[in-house]
Parts: structure tokens; C-alpha cells; sequence
């Protein structure tokens, strides 16, 4: 066969490869996601004693979102923030202001009772059924755009106070 | 030349690779994203990984979902209810007294309607039907999941013109009691109890329910196309008892049900019977399956199911021989091999072989089947693959299935949609074919029979008038052809042929809002036959664009209103225009219409939130106010009368719910 029109076909093979694999974009509903997380905190009140110099944020199971919080918690830390990211095993004593627990994890029941007991944690999850009410903020996606719901009862028992302003943003507010 | 072509076409395309990747937050210069601020950030738009579940706006299909507190709210005792105000969905009677489900104008009872719960076929397998009406209790169910239109290409030769997908409510771990009374003017209308437990150990998790109902059709008169009567009260009882387990061990999950529906009828075919006899459907499904993930794009999950029916069932004497006993067992067992795959962020790819094997088998002594054996098998196996593709242009879905029968002929059934959501719009434009499997009594009784086929096409379009508002307007367009159709042979025996075509086109709209203060669901459904051939067991003469049993138009209101913080009330109707159907007429010996009435069926709730105890739930209410007549029409030309309903209803229901962990 003429290597010129073997040439020309694998340039056309690569090029459409090329465009193909381009049409498929990449997903940043994560990053989005861990800003969400990181913009939470503007909005909510902690109590006196988590008043500490640095702000812990706990990730509970591995996920895209808890990749993203390091991304966000270094770009940040750059600007001059003193924030942590702290990986929160069942076994561990809960140290930190702010628990997002991950779409995969499943907190057993002796875990869940730990994080209630903790004060002064905002703990959020991530498109978690309607059925568990644990957590004070549930992010969603709805039609490519994330959204998060607000249970304030959560909140209350977790010992954090959540701003009106953000509660005009949820999508929806539990007493 | 083809290179260049190429060069062009890449030139072309790239700049909206560019721009496609400019509209996401990855373009954006780094450090601007990461001082976004939350309003700013509400208005990102996301790739959402392609195996994620879609929102009802981006999903390639028209659908209905009914969420847990909509339901409960409501007031409904049982799924009927609910779907009653679903747009496009209505009930008509088929034989034998049992309430068969119409879409979008058409007759669906038999095989053109899956229903699901919790992944067991409810369907029974000897013609397809679901019994419908003081059947399945809401207190159960957690979700309903509706698509109003063909769901073939994924579901199989049941999903013809719909879908049902109801999810159990066992979720909460605990314990929940549920009871309702319901009190017409001359008996109760229903009264049951349902009971459900669940707790986990460790990494498994059980939960059980148990659901006990009686109910009373009607209270109202029945009176043949002969002239004679019989009063419905205390003779149109029906006795329901549900049990379900659901145990999940990791990714593995065990569920079994158990459902047993039997209802008393003097429903002769085109005559009133001496007296009521029973018919009986008992079910019994198991499913295991194990979801296995390969790796994180690859996921694989066998299935198996098996089921255990012995629906229409009588064994018993009858006067006379008025009514034939009829016994036949039929055992369902299935096996699924489904694979998932995550091709891009953006690419998702679902496919799957199903093996079914089906044997149906007389019980009683010395009775056979048209083949001269007591045993009728049927063997299946289907193939089936769906790719979903999300694009900055729109979201397409493709998809078919491939089926084989060893008594029938084969179906190929080939779906294509576009989705697309942009800004505070969304469009759908759907081309789906749909087929109907011949049941067991199917090819009983005609050895030649083979799948109908149906195509639709459905274009809808939605716009968010608000973040918690949203008007939706579809229209469609149905064409079956083949049409199973039921008759008498000249034995003036049952007997089904495939003859000519038949569908609906028409438009279906939806508004629904939802606030702190309540939320309403209000829907208009238009359908037509004009312009579609129809078949005439269901065309109403001299009444263009009609067809038996169903309305031209209808209109449905769910709602719900908050009070104070534990009261709440929960108004719903449901309009529907004027019905027709057919009977022959003693004196002349001709066929003559009958018109029934617009009618206005309207419910009002009120609910007590967790009043004297965390968990209690108190509704009391009334259904079918204007006591407006119920009547449930035989779609198809079979002089039959029409079948009365329910009458004006006072309902108490009473629900506790102890969660162990709260």
C-alpha cells in the first residue's frame, strides 16, 4: 500500500481521535463543589470554644469532592488563610469545624453518634438521601448546576447557627 | 481530499471545543474560580459525570415522579389514587371485575404497562394484566417513579406504552405503624394496616413489611346491559395482604414478596352472575443480585428473579357453570447479566443479555391447553445496550434491544433522544419503537401470534418560571401495530389475534410549584385518535378522535397548603371530560353509544404533624366530595356495562413512625 495514504489516514485516525476525546470535557463538578464547601463558611456562626487559629475541615471517605478541598485549601492557604484538611477515620476523635462527609462513605451508626456528640461542627454531605438528616447542608446537582438544602435542625443540634442569607439560597429549608 | 475534509472539519469543531471548555469553570483563570463567590457559583454550570441519575428536566423520557411526602400528604390509601392524577393515566374495567390502567387514551391493561416494585415484576405472566384498585398501599411506598411513554428498549416487551417504578419505603430504621379507615354512607370503603421494621447489622441491613387491607368496591347498583341489577354493597369486596423482606449485605441484596389479591364479583362477562364469586391473584417474587464494581468505570450486576403466580384464579363450584373455574399456575425465572460503563466523564455506555424462561401449567384436573398438553414454556432471551453521551449541544441517548422467542417472531426495538437544558429552558425531542410480548394465554390461544409493535414520538419542552417553579408542555404521538386484540372465536371461546393499527397524538401539560408555604402539581392531558387509523373494538361511532372508556381531556390538581408549623392541608381533583362506550340494545339487536357525564372528583386532607408524640402523623379528610359517580368503562367493544366505583369517602389514617437512631 502507498505509505503516503497510510500517512494521511493515521493523521486523520489521530485527529479525530484528537476531537473526539476534546468533545468529551472534562468534569468539574467537584471543584465546584469543594468552593461550595469552602464558601460555607462565611455564612455560618461556631461556637466561642472552635474558635481556633486554624480551621480544620474533616473529609469523611475518599471522593472527588475531598480531592478538590485540598486544591481549594492550598490555593487559599496561599493567600494567606490558615486552614487544614483533616481525613477522618471511623477510629478518630472528630477535631474540626466543618465535616463533609463523602458520597461513598457510610458512617456506621457508633460514628454518626460521635459526630452529634461533637459541638460545634457544620457537617455537610454530598447528594445524601432524604431519609438521613444528620447533616445540616446536602449538596445537590440539579440540571448542571449545583444547589445545596439546609436542614436548620442539624445544624442546631451540631451547635452551629446558620445565616438567613444563606438559607434564601437553598433550594429548600428544614426546620 | 478526505484529509483535508477532515483538517476543515476539525477547524470547525475546535474553536467550539474552546468554547465549550470557556462556558466551564476549568477555562477560567484559576485564581478567579477560587474567589467565586456563592451566588456566583450558583450560576456555574457542571459536567455531571454521564452514570450520575439525571434530574426529571435532562432524563430522555416524559415523566412523573411522586415523591414520599407527596403521597403521604396527599391522603391516597392506595397507589390507584395517585395515579389517578397522573396526566395522561386512566383506569377502565376489563372482565371478571378487575380495574385495568389506560395511557394517554389508550387500553393498556394487558402487557403495555410495567410495573415494578423494587425490582420484582408485578405483571402477572398468563395475560400481562395488573390487577388495579385496593391493591397496593401507599404506607409502602417511598417513591413512584412514572415514564409516560415506551421504555422497551431498556425494560422489555411489558413497557410498550409506560413505565411504573415503585420504590419501597423501608429505608428509615425502626419501626412505623400505618392505618387507615375509610366509611362510604352505607359501608366502609377500605380499612387497613401496614407495619414496617428495619434495623442494620454491621454491614447488613433487613427490613421487613406486612400490609392487610379490605376494601369494598362500590356501594352502588350494577345493572348489565340485560336490564338485570345487583346491588355492589357487601358483593364487591376485595382482600388484599402484602409481605415484603429486603435484606442488603454490602452490595448485595436479597428482596422478597409476597402479594395476595383476591376480589369478589358478579361480573358474567356481558351478564350478572347468580351470585359473587371470588378471583384470585397470588404472586410470590424473589430477586438476589450483587452489584460488582470491577473497577471505578466498569460495573457489573447479575440478577436473578424468580416468580410464583397463579393470577385470575377460581377453584371452586359454580352454580350452573355460570363461571368457570380456571387454575394455572406460571413460574418466571429470570436471569440478568448488566454492565455499566463509564466510557468519559462525559460517555456512559449500559448493556446487558436477560435469559427468561416461563412455564405455565394447568392445576386443575383435566384441563388442558389449546396445544393439548397441561404445560405451555416459553423461552426468551434478549439483548440489550444503551449509550449516553452529554454534550455541550444536547445529551443524547441510543439505544435498542434485540429479542428472541422460541414461540414467537423476533422484535427489534431501536430508541433515539435528545436532551438539552439551557438556562431556565429544557427541550426532549424522543423517537422510541416498543413492543409487546404475546403472553402465555397469548400464544395459547393462537399459535401464530406475534409481538405487536408500537413507535412514539414526543417532543417536550419545560421552562423554570422560578427556582421552585416549573411549566412543562409535551406532545406526543402513538402508533401500535399488529394489535393483540381479544375476542370470541366462533366457539364463542377467548381468543386473541394481531389486527390493524391503532394510537393516540395529543399534548400533556404540567405546572408544578413548590414554596415553604405547600406545593401544587396541576396537570392538563389532551388525547385524540383523529388522524390515526383506529381499530374498532375501540373506536365510539359517530365520535371522531374518541375511543372508548378514556376522555378527550383531563385535568389533575395535587396540592398541598402548610397552616402552622403541624398543620397542613392537602386539597386534590381530578376532571374529567365526557366518556363513552358501547352496547348492543335488546330490542333492535344494534349497537348503541352511551355518554357519561364530565365528572369532578375532589379530595380535601387535613394533616396533623407529629402531634402527641414525635412520629404521629394524624389525616383526616374526605374523598370524592361532590360524591360525583365512579364509573369504570370496558375500553374495548364487548358489550359490557359500565362498572360503578366509589362513592363519597370519610378517611381517618393514622401513622407512627419510631426511628432507632433518632
Amino acid at each position: 500500500m502507498n505509505l503516503r495514504i497510510v500517512r494521511k489516514w493515521m493523521i486523520c485516525v489521530v485527529i479525530l481521535f484528537a476531537s473526539v476525546s476534546k468533545l468529551f470535557s472534562q468534569s468539574n463538578e467537584a471543584d465546584v463543589k469543594a468552593m461550595f464547601i469552602f464558601n460555607f463558611i462565611k455564612y455560618v456562626e461556631w461556637p466561642q470554644s472552635k474558635s481556633d487559629a486554624v480551621f480544620r475541615i474533616g473529609v469523611f471517605g475518599k471522593s472527588p469532592v475531598s480531592k478538590s478541598l485540598e486544591k481549594v485549601i492550598a490555593q487559599k492557604n496561599k493567600e494567606g488563610r490558615r486552614i487544614e484538611l483533616v481525613d477522618v477515620a471511623e477510629s478518630e476523635a472528630i477535631d474540626c469545624q466543618m465535616l463533609f462527609i463523602s458520597q461513598s462513605a457510610s458512617p456506621k451508626n457508633e460514628v454518626l453518634t460521635k459526630i452529634k456528640q461533637s459541638n460545634g461542627i457544620l457537617i455537610i454531605s454530598d447528594e445524601s438521601s432524604k431519609s438521613e438528616k444528620w447533616a445540616a447542608i446536602n449538596l445537590l446537582t440539579i440540571d448542571n448546576k449545583i444547589r445545596f438544602e439546609i436542614n436548620l435542625g442539624a445544624a442546631k443540634s451540631g451547635g452551629v447557627k446558620i445565616s438567613s442569607q444563606l438559607s434564601n439560597l437553598a433550594v429548600s429549608v428544614n426546620p | 481530499m478526505l484529509l483535508r475534509a477532515l483538517c476543515i472539519s476539525f477547524c470547525l469543531v475546535s474553536p467550539g471545543i474552546l468554547w465549550a471548555q470557556d462556558a466551564g469553570t476549568f477555562a477560567r483563570d484559576s485564581s478567579s474560580f477560587y474567589d467565586m463567590s456563592l451566588e456566583e457559583l450558583m450560576k456555574v454550570e457542571v459536567t455531571v459525570a454521564s452514570s450520575k441519575a439525571l434530574t426529571p428536566r435532562e432524563s430522555p423520557g416524559i415523566l412523573t415522579i411522586i415523591t414520599e411526602d407527596e403521597i403521604r400528604k396527599s391522603g391516597a390509601s392506595e397507589l390507584m389514587e395517585i395515579l389517578e392524577k397522573v396526566p395522561g393515566f386512566g383506569f377502565g374495567m376489563d372482565v371478571e371485575g378487575v380495574i385495568g390502567i389506560g395511557v394517554r387514551g389508550n387500553w393498556a391493561h394487558e402487557g403495555k404497562v410495567l410495573m415494578l416494585l423494587d425490582g420484582h415484576e408485578l405483571n402477572e405472566d398468563l395475560f400481562s394484566a395488573i390487577a388495579m384498585g385496593g391493591h397496593y398501599s401507599t404506607a409502602l411506598i417511598k417513591q413512584i417513579e412514572i415514564i409516560r411513554g415506551p421504555g422497551s428498549a431498556i425494560y422489555g416487551g411489558n413497557a410498550e406504552y409506560a413505565v411504573i417504578n415503585i420504590i419501597s419505603r423501608h429505608a428509615a430504621d425502626g419501626i412505623s405503624l400505618h392505618t387507615s379507615y375509610g366509611q362510604m354512607s352505607r359501608q366502609f370503603a377500605s380499612r387497613n394496616i401496614a407495619l414496617t421494621a428495619a434495623r442494620p447489622f454491621g454491614n447488613a441491613h433487613l427490613d421487613v413489611s406486612a400490609f392487610l387491607s379490605q376494601s369494598n368496591r362500590s356501594q352502588e347498583e350494577f345493572t348489565d346491559n340485560n336490564g338485570v341489577s345487583y346491588d355492589m354493597s357487601e358483593q364487591s369486596a376485595i382482600k388484599t395482604a402484602q409481605y415484603a423482606m429486603n435484606f442488603t449485605w454490602k452490595e448485595l441484596r436479597v428482596s422478597g414478596l409476597a402479594d395476595q389479591y383476591h376480589l369478589h364479583q358478579r361480573d358474567g362477562y356481558e351478564s350478572v352472575l347468580s351470585r359473587t364469586y371470588p378471583t384470585n391473584f397470588d404472586s410470590y417474587h424473589f430477586l438476589a443480585e450483587y452489584d460488582f464494581k470491577v473497577n471505578e468505570k466498569l460495573s457489573l450486576t447479575p440478577t436473578v428473579k424468580y416468580k410464583y403466580q397463579l393470577p385470575w384464579m377460581y377453584d371452586g363450584e359454580s352454580f350452573q357453570n355460570e363461571f368457570t373455574p380456571y387454575k394455572v399456575s406460571v413460574e418466571n425465572l429470570l436471569g440478568t447479566l448488566n454492565a455499566k460503563y463509564d466510557i468519559s466523564t462525559s460517555a456512559h455506555l449500559t448493556t446487558g443479555v436477560e435469559a427468561i424462561k416461563q412455564q405455565a401449567k394447568q392445576q386443575l384436573e383435566e384441563t388442558y391447553f389449546e396445544n393439548g398438553s397441561r404445560t405451555v414454556q416459553t423461552n426468551n432471551l434478549s439483548a440489550y445496550t444503551q449509550l449516553f453521551v452529554k454534550h455541550r449541544i444536547a445529551n443524547l441517548t441510543v439505544g435498542a434491544r434485540y429479542n428472541y422467542n422460541d414461540r414467537y417472531a423476533d422484535a427489534f426495538v431501536p430508541r433515539i433522544g435528545l436532551t438539552r437544558v439551557f438556562d431556565h429552558w429544557h427541550l426532549k425531542l424522543l423517537y422510541s419503537s416498543a413492543f409487546r410480548s404475546p403472553s402465555i394465554e397469548n400464544i395459547n390461544s393462537s399459535e401464530g401470534i406475534k409481538p405487536e409493535r408500537t413507535t412514539v414520538m414526543e417532543m417536550e419542552t419545560g421552562y423554570e418560571l422560578s427556582r421552585n417553579a416549573y411549566l412543562t408542555a409535551n406532545i406526543f404521538d402513538v402508533t401500535t401495530q399488529d394489535a393483540i386484540i381479544f375476542y370470541y372465536d366462533v366457539d364463542n371461546i377467548d381468543a386473541y389475534k394481531n389486527e390493524g393499527k391503532n394510537g393516540t397524538r395529543g399534548l400533556e401539560l404540567e405546572y408544578r410549584i413548590k414554596t415553604a408555604a405547600g406545593y401544587m402539581n396541576l396537570n392538563y392531558a389532551y388525547s385524540t385518535s383523529n388522524g390515526k387509523e383506529t381499530n374498532q373494538r375501540y373506536s365510539v361511532p359517530g365520535k371522531k378522535g374518541l375511543l372508548i372508556g378514556f376522555p378527550a381531556n383531563k385535568i389533575t390538581m395535587m396540592s398541598n397548603l402548610r397552616l402552622t408549623h403541624k398543620v397542613n392541608i392537602s386539597p386534590a381533583f381530578n376532571w374529567v371530560d365526557k366518556r363513552y362506550d358501547i352496547f348492543t340494545d335488546l330490542l333492535t339487536g344494534e349497537q348503541q353509544v352511551r355518554s357519561f357525564k364530565p365528572a369532578m372528583y375532589a379530595d380535601l386532607m387535613i394533616n396533623f404533624e407529629e402531634v402527641l408524640a414525635p412520629g404521629f402523623v394524624i389525616q383526616a379528610g374526605c374523598i370524592n366530595i361532590f360524591d360525583s359517580k365512579v364509573v369504570y368503562i370496558q375500553p374495548y367493544n364487548s358489550n359490557h356495562a359500565a362498572l360503578p366505583g366509589a362513592s363519597r369517602e370519610y378517611r381517618l389514617k393514622i401513622s407512627y413512625e419510631l426511628r432507632f437512631n433518632k
